[in-house]
């Protein structure tokens, strides 16, 4: 590792523990590193402005929010959850159960953990809160349902690393549906086992009469799914399309089906989409001004070769990886670990003959987890401060469902069919 | 990855109510959000066009993309706060108030230099695009990244005002 590079690493930890934003913190490290090289600092701007104007799937990404938002703007969510809890709320912790159904429906139309947290989750939250549970259990369940979000299809770090991995977005998407599954599964059995523990209170049962009506009003909403995913594997939209028409969907549902929609809070939706991908694509400018010092140093080559001569079999080098993945993920943001190491690792999983489909929904199953694990879990800090809920209550209650989700990335690596199966049926990968 | 989504910012204690700078932030805020509109509108034309018109359009997709990396940058600058991005602020909330404060106002100082050090050079390889042309647009490119520089020297300016501001 050479003196630049060196100086680049140390500026982009100061900076970031001294709270300067990541996205910041990138940028300035890459400066550091172009300045100490002797090269263009005009080189920036190359860098970034090439890579936003050559990615078109980029832009699906603030169309993805956009339908989130639009959701969340006009009852959607409501709807959802009503629906729900006509299914599973008899269940003891019928309500934490209700979440978990909620979080696979919301993900399967919106690809980002946070739009899931802020919205269907926070009104679960509330519920839970009304009924007698812990309130650190709700915000736990919550955060930890949310992370389907990004690993059910569509999802926004699947976009990501399509991207950079050079991989198929159509099938990493359909990598993402039995592992999410699976996730699911393993929550509502924590949650089951929980709740006959702490006998916590079951709901009282919908009359049958109203069932259909409340099951219908969710019909609709469902719809908008089939437009997304049969868009894209129809061959009828690009990503990005699909996610424009999946907000469209949105919108038309929202606004003129259900009437629930005002001008405010569309020009809010609008305005909150605005933010949330200024947010998250000035932290992919940083990653990628980062990444030019990564290709220019050929760290990523060097480390292939590493590891080529270290004699790790495939199996081996996943279980380091994804135990690597876990430590870091406890300590740095989702986006920097998609964005900056995973690129390290690509020529390696090339080299040792690992599909990138299935690696990339592995390592994305794995970044998820860190969203949930403290110290560091950004859906812990954004209920936390959405909610006013102490964020040491919510972590004393997270680790049950950090573990089972653990045991559920644990599975995908001894298992690589469960990530494999789907898109191997559908033709989509060998 | 993502907001704090209970939207608060910074920088909101000096605008009084009433002030130009409320009516400047809105404007701030309304463009960015016409600016999604239009990432929007223009993708939905593209569509409409190839399977409602069945004429494609070839530079819509260029148009939504430079309407995007607009409203990225734009949105950066003007509207966000320092303290919507995502940041790690264990250490800091764990520091003594008054050395955290200290920190955090040295570190805004080196990260504003850095920027306004970057900007002429900056200015200078993007000034240097004129001639080149979008692809299907044929526009030209230094007006295209512009907002990169822009974006920069804002947020130069937002860390040398943290630096300096009174708490």
């Amino acid at each position: 590792m050479s003196g630049p590079f060196l100086l680049l690493v140390v500026m982009f930890f100061v900076l970031t523990l001294a709270r300067v934003p990541v996205a910041f913190a990138m940028l300035v490290a890459a400066l550091a590193y172009l300045a100490a090289a002797g090269r263009d600092l005009g080189l920036l701007a190359d860098q970034v402005m090439n890579t936003l104007m050559n990615n078109y799937l980029l832009v699906a990404i603030p169309m993805f929010l956009l339908a989130a938002n639009l959701m969340n703007a006009g009852s959607i969510s409501d709807r959802l959850f009503a629906a729900c809890h006509v299914l599973v709320g008899r269940m003891r912790g019928g309500l934490a159960q209700v979440d978990v159904l909620v979080s696979v429906l919301f993900a399967s139309m919106s690809g980002s953990a946070i739009a899931d947290a802020a919205g269907p989750g926070l009104v679960t939250i509330r519920a839970m809160e009304k009924a007698g549970y812990p309130r650190g259990f709700a915000a736990a369940i919550v955060a930890a349902s949310s992370v389907l979000g990004p690993i059910i299809p569509p999802s926004i770090p699947m976009v990501l690393y399509a991207l950079i991995a050079n991989a198929s977005v159509a099938a990493l998407f359909l990598g993402g549906v039995v592992p999410g599954l699976l996730m699911a599964a393993a929550m509502m059995g924590v949650v089951a086992l929980t709740a006959r523990r702490r006998n916590f209170p079951v709901e009282p049962p919908v009359p049958a009469a109203e069932r259909p009506r409340i099951l219908a009003r969710a019909l609709l909403p469902l719809g908008m799914p089939v437009v997304l995913l049969g868009g894209i594997y129809g061959g009828v939209f690009t990503p990005t399309e699909a996610a424009a028409v999946a907000a469209l969907y949105a919108l038309l549902l929202a606004g003129v089906a259900y009437r629930e929609l005002s001008l405010r809070s569309v020009f809010g939706a609008f305005l909150e989409t605005g933010r949330q991908s200024a947010i998250i694509l000035l932290m992919i400018c940083g990653a990628f001004a980062v990444n030019y010092a990564v290709t220019a140093e050929q760290l990523d080559k060097a480390l292939a070769g590493w590891i080529g001569g270290q004699g790790l079999s495939p199996l081996g080098f996943l279980v380091l990886v994804n135990l690597l993945f876990l430590v870091l993920g406890c300590f740095l943001d989702a986006t920097t670990m998609l964005l900056v190491l995973v690129p390290v690792l690509l020529p390696t999983v090339a080299a040792l003959g690992i599909d990138p489909v299935y690696f990339g929904v592995v390592i994305i199953f794995n970044i998820t987890i860190g969203l949930v694990s403290p110290p560091y879990g950004l859906l812990l800090f954004v209920l936390a401060a959405l909610t006013r809920i102490p964020l040491g209550e919510i972590i004393r209650e997270s680790w049950a469902f950090v573990g089972s989700m653990a045991a559920a990335l644990a599975l995908l690596v001894v298992f690589p069919g469960i990530v494999m199966w789907l898109p191997r049926v559908l033709g989509y990968v060998r | 990855m993502g907001p704090q989504a209970d939207g608060r910012s910074d920088g909101g204690a000096l605008i009084q109510p009433g002030s130009p700078g409320i009516f400047l932030r809105r404007a701030a805020a309304a463009g960015s959000a016409l600016l999604v509109a239009a990432v929007f509108i223009a993708i939905l034309t593209g569509v409409s066009r190839r399977y409602v018109f069945g004429v494609p359009l070839v530079w819509i997709d260029e148009l939504s993309t430079v309407l995007f990396v607009w409203s990225i940058f734009w949105t950066g600058a003007c509207v966000l706060g320092l303290r919507e991005h995502v940041s790690f602020d264990l250490v800091h909330q764990a520091l003594p108030a008054r050395v955290a404060d200290l920190l955090w106002r040295v570190v805004c100082v080196l990260v504003a230099i850095a920027f306004l050090a970057a900007l002429p050079k900056l200015w200078n390889y993007i000034g240097f695009l004129w001639r080149e042309r979008t692809p299907a647009l044929q526009w030209r490119l230094d007006y295209v990244y512009a907002c990169f520089a822009l974006f920069i020297a804002a947020a130069a300016l937002r860390f040398a005002w943290e630096a300096v501001r009174r708490r």
